[in-house]
C-alpha cells in the first residue's frame, strides 16, 4: 500500500475539534475571570458602602446620646443574624462590646483575621473588612462585614465555570465523534475508491459525488479526471490498435510480395521490381511512424521555444505554388488569396505543413478538375487561414471525428496516407493558440483555422 | 572519399561502412564521441558523418568543438525521428547537413557526395554552365545553345540546385529540402512534376536530355549520355 491509513489523532477533523475545544475553553476562562473580577469588585463596594452607613449611623447616635446607647445598639446587633460585627473600646483600650477582634488605633480601612468560628463547615481562617473610626470621646469603633460570602460567590463561579468546561469537553468529544462520522468516514472512502483505481480497477469512482458540500464537489471533480484518464487510455488503446492495423496490412503485403520473389523471381529484373515495391511498403510503415510520432512532439508543445515571426503570405505563396503543377496537371485550379503583410508567431516548418496537409488533403478527396481556394484574411478578432474546396465534402455529423487520429471515412482504408493528416493539422493549430473548424463550402469543404491576431 | 563515421549503432555503422567501401571510399567507424572527436582532429577527412545521440560527447559539442578549432570538415549529422528539434540545433552548431534515421543508403550517399563536392564558400559563382546549357545567377536567364529559355522562379531555383550538383546524384528529398524549404515529405509529387515541367521546357527540341532520372535514388543533370 502505498498509503497509511490515518491515526484518528492526525485526522484534519481531530485537529480541527482541538483547535475549536481550546478555543471554548479560552473564552469561558476569559468570560469566567471577568465575571470573577465583576462579582468581586461589586460585592465590596456594597459591604464598604453598608460599613459606611453603620459607621456613619452609630457616630451620629454617639454624638446625640453618648456611648451607653451605642454599647447597647451593638449589642442588640450581635443576635441580628447578616448584620455587620462591630467592636467598641474604650478610650484607655479596654473592650466594651462586640465581636470583631482587637485592631490597631488608626482611622480608616483594615483588614482583620477573624478567629476561627464554631459553626462547623466554616472552618479555616477568615478575613473580614472593617472601618476603623476614634470617637470623639476617644473611644474606638470598628464596623465590619466577614468576606466570607465573597469567597463562596467566588468558589461558586469557579465550580460553574469547572463544569462549563467539562461540558465544552464533552461536547467537543461528541462532536469529534459525529465528525469522523460524517467526514473521515467519506474521506477513507475516496481512499479505498482511489486505491482501488491504482490497483488498475478504472471504473471506479469516488463515492459520494451526489453531496452538496465540498467534499462532494472534490468527489465529482476526481470522478471527471478519472473519466478524463479513463478516456485518454481507451484512446491511447484505440491507437494502439489502430497503429497494428495500419502496419499490418503493408507488412502482411511486403512479406507475401517478399515471399513470392524468393519463390517465384527469376531474374535479376525480377528482383529489383520485387525490392523496389518492398521499399515503397517500408516507406509507407515508416511515414505513418513519423507521422504519429510528430503528433506526438507537436502536442508536448515543446516546440514554441523555437517561435520566430513568420510571414503567412509568403509561406503561403511558397507552399501553394509548390502544389500549382501538381493541381495543374489534374485539371484543377488552386488560387490563394492572401493579405500582405500579415505576420504571426510560430513555427515556420509546422505552418508550411499545416498549409501543406490541408491542401493535399483537398487534392486527394475531391476528384480532378476540382476548384481548391486557399486564403489568408484579417479578420477583426483573429488571423484566418482558409483552405475550401468544391467536391463532395464531409457530412456535418463526420467532422468531429475526421480530426480524431486515423479517421477515414471510406473504412475501407484504401486510398493512400496515414489518416492523421487533420489530426496533425488540429495539433499545429493548437500549439499556436489556433482553432481548426471544418465548415460547408456548399458545395464542397472549408477548413477554417483561427489564429489568435498578433 | 575519405570519411570519418562515429556511430554507436554497431549494425548501422557496419552497414554504412560495408556501403562506403564497396564503392571504393575510406571508411572509418568511431563509437564513442571522445574518440571521433580525436580521429578528426588527428587526420583530414573529406565528410564526417555524426550520430546526434553519442556516447560520452553528444554529437552538438563534438560538431562546436571542431568548429571552435577551426576544423571545417563538412558534416553530416544523423538524428532521429522523435528529434524534429535536432535539425535546426544542428545547424546552429556548425553542421552541414543532417538526414533523419531511417534512411537510404542511396539517400546518405548522394547528400555525402553533395558535401564532400561543395566548392568553398568565399567562391563567387555567377554562372553557371553545363554542356550548352547556361545559367546566369545575376540576369536570372538560362540559355540552350544560344536560345533562351522562360523559367518561372522556382523552376530556376530547381535547375540552380540540379547545375551545382552537376553530375552528382539529388535525391527527392535534397529538392524538396533547398528548393522548395520543405522540411516534411508530402505525398504529391512536387519534385515530380517540376521535373517534368522543367525537362519540357529545356530539352524540347534539342536531342540530348540533362536532367536524367536515376530510379530509385534520384536526379543527375550531367553532360554526357
Amino acid at each position: 500500500m502505498l498509503q497509511q491509513k490515518p491515526r484518528t489523532f492526525s485526522t484534519v477533523g481531530f485537529r480541527l475539534i482541538v483547535l475549536t475545544t481550546l478555543m471554548s475553553i479560552a473564552s469561558v476562562t476569559v468570560m469566567a475571570l471577568t465575571v470573577l473580577y465583576d462579582v468581586q469588585s461589586t460585592l465590596v463596594d456594597q459591604i464598604e458602602e453598608r460599613i459606611e452607613d453603620s459607621t456613619r449611623f452609630l457616630a451620629a447616635e454617639y454624638a446625640s446620646e453618648g456611648i451607653k446607647p451605642l454599647i447597647e445598639i451593638v449589642k442588640r446587633q450581635a443576635n441580628v443574624v447578616g448584620a455587620l460585627e462591630y467592636r467598641l473600646e474604650s478610650p484607655a483600650g479596654d473592650y466594651l462590646t462586640g465581636s470583631l477582634p482587637h485592631a490597631a488605633r488608626l482611622d480608616g480601612w483594615i483588614r482583620i483575621k477573624l478567629p476561627p468560628d464554631n459553626v462547623p463547615g466554616n472552618a479555616g481562617n477568615k478575613t473580614a473588612l472593617a472601618y476603623v473610626t476614634i470617637l470623639s470621646g476617644g473611644e474606638l469603633l470598628i464596623v465590619g462585614a466577614s468576606l466570607a460570602p465573597i469567597a463562596q460567590a467566588k468558589q461558586a463561579i469557579i465550580n460553574a465555570v469547572v463544569i462549563a468546561i467539562s461540558m465544552v469537553f464533552g461536547v467537543s468529544l461528541i462532536g469529534a465523534l459525529i465528525l469522523r462520522r460524517l467526514f473521515s468516514r467519506r474521506i477513507e472512502a475516496m481512499a479505498v475508491a482511489a486505491r482501488g483505481v491504482m490497483a488498475g480497477d478504472l471504473t471506479r469512482r469516488i463515492p459520494g459525488s451526489e453531496a452538496r458540500d465540498e467534499l462532494g464537489s472534490l468527489a465529482s471533480v476526481f470522478n471527471h479526471m478519472l473519466d478524463r484518464i479513463s478516456a485518454l487510455i481507451d484512446l491511447n488503446r484505440q491507437i494502439g490498435a489502430d497503429i497494428a492495423h495500419d502496419l499490418r496490412s503493408p507488412l502482411s503485403h511486403l512479406l507475401r510480395r517478399l515471399d513470392e520473389a524468393h519463390a517465384h523471381a527469376k531474374s535479376v529484373k525480377d528482383y529489383e521490381a520485387a525490392t523496389e515495391a518492398a521499399i515503397a511498403d517500408v516507406n509507407q510503415v515508416l511515414s505513418t511512424f513519423n507521422a504519429i510520432l510528430r503528433i506526438a512532439q507537436v502536442e508536448t508543445g515543446s516546440r514554441r521555444s523555437a517561435f520566430e515571426p513568420v510571414d503567412l503570405h509568403e509561406l503561403a505563396d511558397g507552399v501553394v505554388d509548390a502544389f500549382l503543377l501538381a493541381a495543374q496537371d489534374e485539371g484543377r485550379v488552386l488560387t490563394l488569396k492572401a493579405e500582405p503583410g500579415i505576420v504571426i508567431q510560430g513555427d515556420r516548418q509546422l505552418l508550411m505543413q499545416l498549409l501543406a496537409n490541408l491542401i493535399e488533403n483537398a487534392l486527394r478527396h475531391t476528384p480532378a478538375g476540382t476548384r481548391i481556394d486557399c486564403a489568408i484574411e484579417r479578420s477583426p478578432s483573429h488571423v484566418v487561414l482558409t483552405v475550401a474546396d468544391r467536391g463532395p465534402g464531409i457530412p456535418a455529423a463526420d467532422r468531429d471525428r475526421v480530426l480524431e487520429r486515423f479517421a477515414r471515412l471510406d473504412r475501407s482504408r484504401s486510398t493512400p496516407g496515414s489518416g492523421l493528416g487533420l489530426t496533425l493539422c488540429a495539433a499545429i493549430a493548437e500549439l499556436h493558440d489556433g482553432a481548426i473548424h471544418l465548415g460547408d463550402n456548399d458545395p464542397g469543404l472549408k477548413v477554417t483555422i483561427e489564429f489568435p491576431k498578433p | 572519399m575519405k570519411i570519418l563515421l562515429v556511430e554507436d549503432d554497431s549494425d548501422l555503422a557496419a552497414y554504412i561502412s560495408a556501403g562506403f567501401r564497396e564503392l571504393g571510399h575510406v571508411c572509418e567507424h568511431r563509437t564513442s564521441g571522445k574518440d571521433g572527436l580525436f580521429a578528426a582532429m588527428e587526420a583530414a577527412f573529406d565528410v564526417l558523418v555524426l550520430d546526434r545521440m553519442l556516447p560520452g560527447l553528444d554529437g552538438l559539442s563534438l560538431v562546436k568543438a571542431l568548429r571552435a578549432a577551426q576544423i571545417r570538415t563538412p558534416t553530416l549529422f544523423l538524428t532521429n525521428v522523435s528529434g524534429i528539434d535536432d535539425r535546426v540545433e544542428g545547424l546552429r552548431a556548425g553542421a552541414d547537413d543532417y538526414l533523419q534515421k531511417p534512411f537510404a543508403f542511396s539517400e546518405l550517399l548522394a547528400r555525402i557526395e553533395a558535401l564532400a563536392r561543395r566548392p568553398p564558400l568565399d567562391q563567387e559563382i555567377t554562372k553557371l554552365a553545363v554542356a550548352d546549357l547556361e545559367l546566369d545567377l545575376i540576369r536570372r536567364t538560362v540559355h540552350r545553345a544560344g536560345k533562351s529559355i522562360d523559367l518561372q522562379p522556382r523552376e530556376f531555383r530547381l535547375l540552380e540546385y540540379l547545375m551545382r550538383h552537376e553530375g552528382q546524384i539529388v535525391t527527392r528529398t535534397m529538392l524538396l529540402e533547398h528548393v522548395w524549404d520543405f522540411h516534411f515529405d508530402p505525398c504529391t509529387n512536387i519534385v515530380e512534376t517540376h521535373l517534368s515541367r522543367l525537362r519540357s521546357k529545356m530539352d524540347r527540341g534539342f536531342d540530348k536530355e540533362l536532367i536524367k532520372t536515376l530510379r530509385g535514388s534520384g536526379y543527375s543533370l550531367r553532360a554526357s549520355a
